[in-house]
């Protein structure tokens, strides 16, 4: 993407052999003079069946946190939509 | 647990989807890239999101490289050390050639060379890549997101591995069989980790289990895996694999309509709609009488007792003894279907709905016409069906629900099954006009649905995947392609160029070489396994005129009179076929 005189690529990929989805984000300024830039990733937490059929309904389970140490965003849900005999369905 | 974290010092995060957005506001205007300081945001009580806010300086003719990555784990510190060890652009480069490497290398054992390039690109790469990533290992895309293995859909998927690595094949068969019951029902589809499942009574979906064990056998001529002990859904003895076949072969026996012809079983689901096979679309038909002309397994398999049908047609899994002397009232190639209530379905006298694809490409397809009628089929073809966007499912299309018939008249006039090219069954259309040896018509079929260089402004699709359906002349938005990613259809189409397009078939008599190529086509080549050796078979034609038989054949320079190469003696050897076309 060309945007506001840089030159973006985002090469989104799996790991073949781990369960994590990795990013390079590369921004290239071809210009002649230096760019300061704010770099933002943003996504929304589903933790659950993709896609989320009521968001509004499931996110009232979910639960995130930032680790301050490592600068790692960490989320989870503690409701389930698949039942299963181990935990029955998700109002057990 | 989920975690994320990126390479980039972060000075500011938050975890709220209104502190990152605003009230009011939406991805294009943040209100967080207009705050100097961001609430945090995490917690329990708002709708989670993950923010991470970095500044980087980027020199003048410069690149600045940020990693990501978004793991998950069973606990916090695992999610947590996950994203920690591979965020970093060092660590990730590595990964992505691994990624790409390990791609070409699954891919490689089947290549293609002909002269045109598109074609190559889509049956080395794209096709399988499109079939193994989003119809195999993710099962979703973006018309449907489900996870569930489709009993028939993964199924027919896996046969792409036949070439590629028969083993994930057999697993495929094996994994289905058991998820069948006692007595023969499968599930539609189940989900693997709760085993959740939807039974029904669609006759196409148990035979799958037939069809693919047949072709898993001519690929591989490992007649073991008939042995395999299998338990059932309901039943935890285990069984034979071929008594799996065999029952449900039995169950679609047991179920005959007024005409004497295995019925097309419908069944009832949550929507309480009967379905009968999906492929035609046609879901409300078949409850009492549909008795489609012809069926998509019409092979003799090992395990299922020959049994013939009155009209002489195939019962799946039988043999035919005669064309079809039924007379039908039928289009202008007379294959026709009845609906419930005994109007007619696919005939002239349908004032839509005339003719249907899947009745005229599957009565050549299995060999239960004359030669004379299997012309007439494929001529119907060509007058009311071939567009320039492909073959249509049938037409002309219908302009409102009819109950009686289903949900593809739901569907706007022109999309999808309704009157749209449904590549699932156009693909099928290339491999009849094959047979036929129709080299001009197979060209034209398979470059209509090509998708590569389309014109982007109508044809809307990615120029690299095969897509489920293209809308057809009854819709405003002609040659539109839709529903890619998640279709069967792409595997169908790798099936078709390398053993009807390229013609090199595993037959249960041996390795089938009979190509027809495309006019204009001086050579083409072929590299794949079979039966455990490696085969590289190249053809010449000397006139280039397409579509011409076999004239010579040898197998590592001796002549080959058969038309069917031997089962080698040799698993891992290499073999050269040259074929010589007139």
């Amino acid at each position: 993407m060309h945007l506001h005189g840089i030159r973006s690529r985002w090469t989104l990929f799996a790991h073949p052999g781990e369960p994590v989805e990795l990013w390079l984000v590369e921004p290239a300024n071809p210009g002649e003079r230096e760019r300061t830039l704010e770099l933002i990733p943003y996504l929304k937490w589903n933790c659950g069946v993709a896609p989320s059929l009521r968001p509004e309904f499931t996110k009232l389970f979910m639960e995130n946190d930032f680790d301050t140490q490592r600068k790692i965003a960490v989320a989870t849900s503690h409701m389930w939509e698949v039942p299963s005999e181990r935990r029955g369905p998700w109002n057990t | 647990m989920a975690a994320f974290g990126g390479s980039l010092p972060v000075a500011q995060a938050t975890g709220g989807k209104e502190v990152f957005l605003g009230r009011y506001g939406d991805l294009g205007r943040p209100a967080a890239l207009r705050r100097e300081r961001w609430p945090l945001g995490f917690g329990r009580h708002g709708d989670p999101i993950a923010a991470l806010r970095s500044r980087l300086v980027v020199p003048a003719r410069g690149t600045v490289t940020g990693g990501y990555a978004l793991a998950v784990g069973r606990t916090r510190e695992e999610a947590a050390a996950r994203t920690a060890a591979w965020r970093s652009p060092e660590v990730m480069r590595p990964v992505l050639a691994e990624a790409g490497r390990g791609w070409l290398e699954r891919l490689r054992p089947v290549q293609v060379t002909t002269p045109d390039p598109s074609l190559d690109t889509l049956v080395n790469l794209w096709l399988p890549c499109q079939m193994i990533s989003a119809r195999l290992w993710g099962r979703c895309g973006y018309y449907q997101q489900s996870g569930a293995f489709g009993f028939r859909d993964q199924l027919q998927d896996s046969q792409l591995w036949l070439g590629l690595n028969p083993a994930r094949c057999r697993a495929q068969i094996l994994l289905h069989a058991a998820h069948q019951f006692g007595d023969g029902a499968v599930y539609h589809w189940w989900h693997p980790l709760s085993e959740q499942g939807h039974v029904t009574r669609m006759s196409d979906d148990l035979l799958w289990l037939a069809f693919v064990a047949a072709s898993y056998l001519k690929e591989t001529n490992d007649f073991s895996i008939l042995e395999e002990l299998v338990p059932c859904v309901d039943d935890p003895h285990p069984a034979p694999l071929a008594e799996h076949v065999r029952q449900a072969f039995a169950r679609v026996r047991r179920r005959t309509g007024p005409r004497g012809r295995p019925s097309s079983a419908p069944a009832t689901g949550t929507t309480g709609c009967r379905r009968w096979v999906w492929r035609s679309g046609a879901n409300r038909c078949g409850w009492r009488s549909f008795s489609p002309p012809c069926w998509p397994t019409g092979r003799k398999s090992p395990g299922a007792p020959a049994t013939g049908t009155p009209d002489g047609t195939t019962a799946p899994g039988g043999r035919r003894s005669s064309p079809p002397s039924t007379p039908t009232p039928g289009t202008a190639s007379g294959s026709c279907a009845w609906r419930d209530d005994g109007e007619p379905l696919g005939s002239h006298s349908c004032e839509r709905g005339k003719i249907y694809l899947n009745s005229q490409t599957w009565a050549v397809l299995n060999e239960v016409t004359s030669a004379e009628r299997a012309a007439a089929c494929m001529a119907a073809v060509k007058k009311f069906l071939v567009t320039e966007v492909g073959a249509l499912l049938l037409t002309p299309a219908y302009d409102r629900p009819v109950r009686e018939i289903g949900y593809i008249t739901r569907y706007a006039p022109g999309m999808r099954e309704n009157g749209g090219v449904y590549t699932h069954a156009a693909t099928w259309a290339i491999a009849a006009a094959a047979k036929l040896r129709d080299a001009e018509l197979v060209e034209r079929l398979l470059a209509a649905i090509n998708p590569v260089g389309k014109n982007p402004e109508r044809y809307w699709a990615e120029p690299h995947l095969l897509p489920g359906n293209v809308d057809g002349p009854e819709s405003p938005h002609l040659g539109r392609g839709g529903w890619t990613w998640y279709t069967g259809s792409a595997a169908w189409l790798y099936r078709v160029v390398s053993q009807w397009v390229l013609g090199v078939r595993p037959k249960w008599q041996g390795l089938r070489i009979d190509p027809c190529l495309f006019p204009g086509w001086r050579r083409a080549s072929l590299l794949r396994p079979w039966c455990g050796a490696v085969y590289r078979v190249d053809m010449e034609s000397a006139t280039g005129a397409g579509g011409n038989s076999v004239e010579g054949l040898s197998l590592d320079g001796e002549p080959v009179t058969s038309p069917w190469l031997p089962v080698p003696d040799r698993p891992g050897a290499t073999h050269r076929v040259q074929v010589r076309l007139g």
